[in-house]
């Protein structure tokens, strides 16, 4: 089970450093199509982090 | 590769590699999950950064291939601006809320806007 946990803080910081990345791109760029599936992934990175933190909590 | 998106295309190659590192760790981290519901977590990762990959390689194809309208955001007001598909430099269009013109230019081949006088 400690190897979940260290698992799950891996893949937290994996998805800060995308919600940083998409965050990021879609103010560089200024074409509404591309910011429009960038900012669908950025929701679904946003969600994905929360559901991470939810299992470490429940398994710290 | 498709005059007017350098700098777009090569952030969304680079976004590209990661959602294929992202779905292979995924992958390997739902292996090795002994908690049932985190395996079944890092299952559905796995099957997202999938998902994003081949949504971000569809929008790469189209720039590539001339089929993405070219388009902005309205500097004056925020609305869409479309120039559609393989325009050409100093073409002008006019926001069709706020009524601001502008021409497409490039800069170091990236497409942009400038304001046009009224």
């Amino acid at each position: 089970m400690n190897k979940d946990i260290e698992n799950l803080k891996l893949a937290i910081q994996k998805k800060d450093l995308g919600i940083e990345r998409y965050s990021d791109q879609i103010k560089a760029f200024g074409d509404p199509q591309i910011n429009a599936l960038l900012e669908g992934i950025l929701h679904n990175e946003i969600r994905h982090k929360s559901e991470l933190e939810d299992h470490l909590n429940r398994l710290s | 590769m498709r005059e007017g998106y350098k700098s777009v295309l090569e952030f969304l190659e680079a976004d590209l590699e990661i959602e294929e590192e992202q779905e292979h760790l995924y992958n390997q981290l739902a292996t090795v999950s002994k908690d049932a519901r985190v395996k079944e977590t890092f299952q559905h990762l796995a099957r997202a950064a999938k998902g994003h990959k081949e949504a971000i390689g569809r929008i790469i194809k189209d720039i590539e291939s001339d089929n993405h309208d070219v388009s902005f955001y309205c500097l004056m007001c925020g609305w869409e601006i479309n120039f559609g598909k393989m325009p050409s430099v100093g073409n002008e269009e006019r926001c069709s809320l706020c009524c601001q013109k502008f021409a497409l230019v490039d800069v170091d081949n990236d497409y942009a806007i400038k304001f046009l006088p009224q």
